[in-house]
């Protein structure tokens, strides 16, 4: 009997779309970046770059707008993870 | 034994430390009464557009601490002022210190503004007691302030938490008092004043403090105080003469609004209009200020948007306390663009002035464009401006410094205009050390004797501010500074240029060693911008050309689309230098701009409505009407329609077959192609389609490769035709080039032409902005073609198909040969996936050659091959247009392009940069398919000898086949006709276009090549009158003409506007 295949979570591709859609467009505006990563249970994992790295309102950013919109849009659930990449010119 | 000196831990205070202890401590003073507003209420919002503000959600009540914002927010709030009756008969302010920005309506008019750098406005002057004013702020939330040089101590950030504004009664003694005794504060604690003058200063502040009583709390017994500390101050600072300062400077007011930059031009129109109503409440706050304001497309925005406080700038105006600057329409990129866009920033902005103000203006304002194209002084001149205003050159460059400040810019014709670059930043707020170093890089102290230091706060605008206007009050002959006056920029460069002759004249580009990436950043826009300039052109010759037979030139929506290419050609969206939604925004933007441009040709182009005869023709076939846009008979492939793999006979008048071929599949466009030979200048020529006759068995050359032509011939490895035989290696790389016309080698022996370079790319903080001189330290070798296959073989062309992959990236490039073209075409597709390289084309010439020839697009410039001094090696990276040349004396070789801008040129190797991977401000810049074309035109004699501009416009603005239609018909028009013609081979013509004003139209005439002499210029239809006239369209002279011609001189890259009326009927 083959393997089955896993179902595509349906979860995690609209995380990912509002993530990398709507709130990227939003935070790249200002110079900021975000990318998903991945989704862990009900955790998404996101990437947080560009001038994001040394804003001082990053972290709630974080929880009160990109939080936020996940449980509005997606899941009552979802918390939200961020991990920062300086870019290279950002490194001293 | 004693102890010696023993190290402390804790130190005493400087004597600057302590004065500024005990000045904080005045700051408690310094309002009389404040009063809480309660009861204010948020909302969300969107921006969809510029003045558009719509409530998503409901109003809600928001408590202080409580968070409001996102990235790129709007938020409305809304609360009620009510002035308590203990503060009537004092002014009230409205005080809310807040990282955001806002616009502050008072009863629903739009008052004032606050942002980090004012967190106070004046809500009534002298109070009764007992007002309410409803107070609604609309908010825009950013990640931090515009200029982060400026320490607000604010939190920077898109989430913000709410503070209620509180009514304020400032206490204007102590407010004064502040004044007097920072600036002198400042001046002392400014490393670069002078030992002497800060001794002094400190001494005097100090003695000045005695007399504060720091322990009363009796206000009235505090103000005696400060009275007494003031007296001082003024006795001993600030009328000190004896340690008088050196230098004068004039004072500029101005704020610097980016149209877009980490902002799209919704948010850059309204940081405009907050900017507006701030200037205008200073300018009744401070009758003196006197503040400039430049780029007419966001005056339109605000006329459009926020009517009312257009209306108050015009009285403004009229006062002259609001002084219009800058004719361009934008404060537009000054490299990239063409000739003509740069000639229609001019026109509209100019236009735009004298519609609504009844003037043009005199200055051409661009503090932070990246350098300036050599065509710029005479399209200024032309249009009406005498001087040209930049901070960059003197202020940023990295090799060199800029060595004059107020000079004469001679231009690549011989016009001058007259320059100003000031050495200081366009944006500053007065303080000392500003002061100091703006008078100490002046560098015609002798010769005019004053300095222009522009002041206000900038990028995202903003302007001046109180504080700026109370130092201006102070420093007018301050100890240890320049003596300073506020004046209007006009007045300056009035008098600062009231002798020119005693000037240096600058005979050159304005190089901007710095930001030299932008030339190459975002590729997809700078093709979007030359296809836009080129279809621009089109439409609007076609138009005119057109308009005689019944067609309806679409003025309105020529001009609308020309509106969105100027704007997006301001210095941070063209070059690339904006946040991801800018660029998306610019793309849709030049992409419908270009629809409506091929919209227009396309009507205009009709050979039903232009009457074209199809007589000689069969009733069975097509006719297909090929037109050449440009003033000289042109032989050149024309795409026919796709016949879906059917090959037809392709006729010309005299029913002769012409040549033609099935394009390969794989290409960028499918069908049929032909040669059209010598279609007239600014005309057509007719062709007909056939179906082949089945007896006749032929069969067409390309993809099938049966009948290959006998004058071309392809193999993975060798290319050859009547001009050139080419060998490559498994790569697609040429390692020998033979132009069998002279029997020449153009590759060196051993070399590599059309070789790919792969650098890093790594510039730093200006990651978009800047290319490093350091980028050729690290380069990787492309990794070995994956395929070369031959796709064409004539008898039109020939070419072969190359794939290689890099890294993430893929490239697919077409080389092409063509029987009767003698050019190479690299006709080049990448799907770009680096991030932070540089990708570079490379082509070996055996050449010897000083100095290689660039492109302008109305003009050309020659730069150093080598790189003996400093200003040759800081020119490592140029902007060119459509060519670059290497030449001898009687041969050379021209590398064209259709999109782009980056050149560098060192000893015998022309390179063009192709594509970028920039991560800042855009982390995902350039990433995507391209598609673009670099040809390699080889010649004998020299450029201009062998037309290398003529190809280089050829290769841009092909053939164009109309729509295929049945033959047979009659028409009012030959088959073959030409509407205008040139007789000289150095003129082009850069526009024919509708005159602004509706009367006639309006024939730019560009002489490229550096020569003298004259042109006739020749129409199908009689002239009723020739006038010159300038750039902005206004008479200057009748001229003779004769029929439908008339004749006129040029100059060397002269630049010729005419207005021109028919009276004939069309023929």
């Amino acid at each position: 009997m083959a393997a089955q295949q896993p179902k595509p979570n349906g979860l995690a591709a609209r995380a990912r779309a509002l993530v990398d859609g709507e709130i990227q467009h939003a935070i790249r505006e200002d110079g900021g970046d975000i990318v998903f990563e991945r989704l862990d249970g009900h955790t998404v994992h996101v990437r947080m770059g560009g001038v994001c790295c040394v804003c001082p309102s990053a972290p709630r950013t974080v929880k009160l707008f990109v939080e936020r919109r996940l449980r509005d849009d997606v899941s009552p659930d979802l918390v939200v993870e961020a991990h920062f990449v300086k870019p290279y010119y950002m490194m001293r | 034994m004693a102890k010696g000196h023993q190290k402390v831990v804790r130190r005493s205070l400087t004597d600057a430390e302590w004065l500024q202890l005990r000045f904080r401590d005045v700051h408690r003073w310094r309002e009389l009464a404040s009063h809480p507003t309660e009861d204010w209420q948020v909302h969300d919002a969107e921006y969809p557009a510029p003045g558009v503000v719509q409530p998503v959600g409901h109003w809600r009540r928001i408590q202080d601490g409580e968070m409001f914002g996102g990235p790129d927010a709007t938020v409305l709030f809304r609360g009620t002022a009510e002035v308590p009756p203990a503060f009537a008969g004092q002014p009230v302010l409205f005080s809310l210190a807040t990282p955001t920005e806002m616009l502050v309506r008072v009863d629903g008019r739009l008052a004032d503004g606050l942002d980090p750098n004012r967190s106070e406005m004046p809500l009534v002057r002298h109070a009764q007691g007992g007002e309410r004013f409803a107070i609604d702020l609309e908010c825009y939330v950013r990640s931090a302030p515009d200029d982060t040089r400026v320490k607000t101590g604010l939190g920077w950030g898109c989430m913000q938490p709410w503070q209620s504004p509180r009514l304020v009664v400032p206490d204007r003694v102590v407010e004064q008092f502040v004044h007097d005794f920072e600036v002198p504060l400042d001046a002392a604690l400014c490393p670069q004043v002078d030992d002497d003058v800060r001794d002094h200063l400190l001494h005097h502040l100090d003695e000045a403090m005695k007399f504060v009583d720091r322990d009363t709390t009796d206000r009235a017994a505090y103000h005696a105080s400060l009275a007494a500390a003031r007296k001082h101050l003024w006795q001993h600072v600030y009328r000190a003469r004896s340690l008088g300062g050196q230098g004068r400077l004039a004072l500029v007011g101005h704020s610097h609004v980016d149209v877009a930059y980490h902002w799209r031009t919704r948010q850059g129109v309204r940081k405009n209009a907050r900017t507006t109503v701030v200037q205008l409440a200073l300018m009744d706050e401070y009758t003196e200020f006197r503040y400039c304001h430049t780029q007419p497309y966001v005056y339109e925005q605000l006329k459009e948007h926020w009517p009312e406080l257009f209306e108050r700038v015009k009285d403004k105006v009229r006062t002259g306390q609001w002084e219009l600057v800058g004719g361009m329409y934008v404060e537009p990129d000054c490299n990239v663009p063409s000739g003509e866009s740069l000639i229609r920033q001019c026109l509209l902005g100019q236009l735009f002035y004298q519609r609504e103000f009844g003037r043009i203006v005199d200055t051409c304002w661009l503090p932070d464009v990246f350098g300036n194209s050599w065509l710029m002084p005479q399209i200024l001149a032309k249009s009406g401006i005498r001087y040209f205003v930049s901070n960059k050159m003197s202020t940023w460059n990295d090799t060199n410094r800029f060595p004059h400040t107020n000079f004469r810019w001679r231009g690549v014709d011989g016009t001058e205009v007259l320059a100003c670059v000031p050495a200081s930043h366009f944006i500053s707020w007065l303080a000392p050390d500003q002061l100091l170093a703006n008078w100490a890089g002046f560098q015609e102290k002798v010769e005019v004797g004053e300095s222009m230091n522009m002041y206000g706060f900038g990028d995202g605008g903003g302007g001046a501010t109180r504080e700026m206007l109370e130092t201006a009050r102070r420093i007018k002959h301050f100890p240890g500074l320049p003596h300073t006056r506020l004046v209007t920029a006009k007045t300056y460069l009035d008098e600062a240029f009231r002798h020119p002759e005693k000037l240096a004249v600058w005979d050159d580009e304005l190089y901007l060693e710095m930001h030299r990436g932008v030339t190459t950043t975002k590729g997809k826009l700078k093709w979007l911008n030359r296809r836009c300039e080129v279809t621009a052109r089109e439409a609007e010759l076609w138009s005119v050309l057109a308009e005689p037979y019944g067609y309806t030139v679409r003025k309105d929506k020529l001009d609308a689309a020309w509106k969105q290419i100027l704007v997006n050609q301001f210095h941070d969206i063209l070059p690339g230098s904006h946040t991801a939604p800018v660029g998306v925004e610019a793309e849709e933007t030049y992409e419908a701009a270009h629809g409506a441009f091929c919209d227009v040709m396309r009507e205009a182009v009709d050979p039903d409505l232009l009457g074209i005869s199809s007589a000689a023709g069969e009733s069975d076939w097509s006719t297909v009407t090929v037109f050449n846009s440009l003033p000289w008979p042109v032989t050149g492939l024309v795409r026919a329609f796709a016949y879906h793999g059917t090959p037809r006979r392709i006729v010309d008048m005299e029913r002769r077959e012409v040549p033609s071929q099935m394009l390969h599949a794989d290409t960028l466009d499918a069908g049929q192609i032909f040669v059209a030979r010598d279609v007239p200048p600014c005309g057509y020529a007719t062709y007909f389609i056939e179906e082949y006759p089945a007896e006749a068995g032929r069969v067409l050359g390309a993809a099938s490769k049966s009948a290959p032509s006998s004058r071309l011939k392809a193999t993975p490895r060798v290319l050859e035709n009547r001009f050139f035989r080419i060998r490559l290696n498994g790569n697609g790389e040429i390692t020998r080039l033979r132009d069998k016309r002279c029997g020449r080698d153009i590759v060196p022996k051993g070399e590599k032409a059309n070789r790919l370079q792969l650098f890093e790319d790594k510039p730093g903080n200006y990651d978009a902005w800047d290319i490093v001189p350091m980028y050729r330290d690290k380069a990787w070798e492309l990794p070995p073609a994956t395929s070369v296959e031959v796709v064409e073989t004539g008898p039109v062309r020939a070419g072969i198909r190359i794939e290689r992959e890099f890294f993430g990236s893929r490239l697919i490039q077409h080389i092409w040969i063509y029987a009767d073209v003698p050019r190479i075409d690299f006709e080049t597709f990448v799907d770009w996936r680096e991030r932070n390289k540089l990708l570079k084309v490379a082509f070996p010439v055996n050449v010897l050659a000083r100095h290689a020839t660039y492109d302008l697009s109305y003009g050309a410039i020659t730069r150093p091959t080598h790189r003996n001094t400093s200003w040759d090696q800081a020119k490592f990276e140029v902007c060119g247009h459509q060519w670059a040349d290497l030449s001898e004396a009687d041969y050379g070789v021209s590398v064209l392009n259709n999109c782009k801008y980056g050149w560098d040129i060192e000893g015998n190797v022309i390179r063009l940069s192709l594509l970028r991977g920039s991560i800042r401000p855009d982390p995902d810049s350039d990433l995507g398919e391209h598609e673009f074309m670099y040809s390699l035109f080889p010649h004998m004699g020299t450029w201009q000898e062998a037309g290398t501009a003529r190809a280089a416009h050829e290769l841009n603005s092909p053939l164009y086949a109309a729509g295929a239609r049945p033959s047979g018909h009659a028409g009012t028009l030959p088959p073959r006709h030409s509407f205008l013609s040139l007789d000289a081979a150095n003129v082009h013509v850069g526009a024919l276009k509708p005159a602004e004003d509706g009367d006639g139209a309006v024939l730019r005439l560009v002489e490229q090549h550096g020569a003298r002499g004259p042109v006739t210029v020749t129409f199908d239809r009689p002239l009723a009158s020739v006038e010159e006239c300038d750039l902005l369209e206004r008479r200057e002279r009748k001229v003779e003409h004769s029929g439908a011609s008339f004749t006129t001189a040029v100059q060397p890259f002269e630049i010729k506007s005419f207005r021109l009326r028919w009276s004939g009927a069309a023929p």
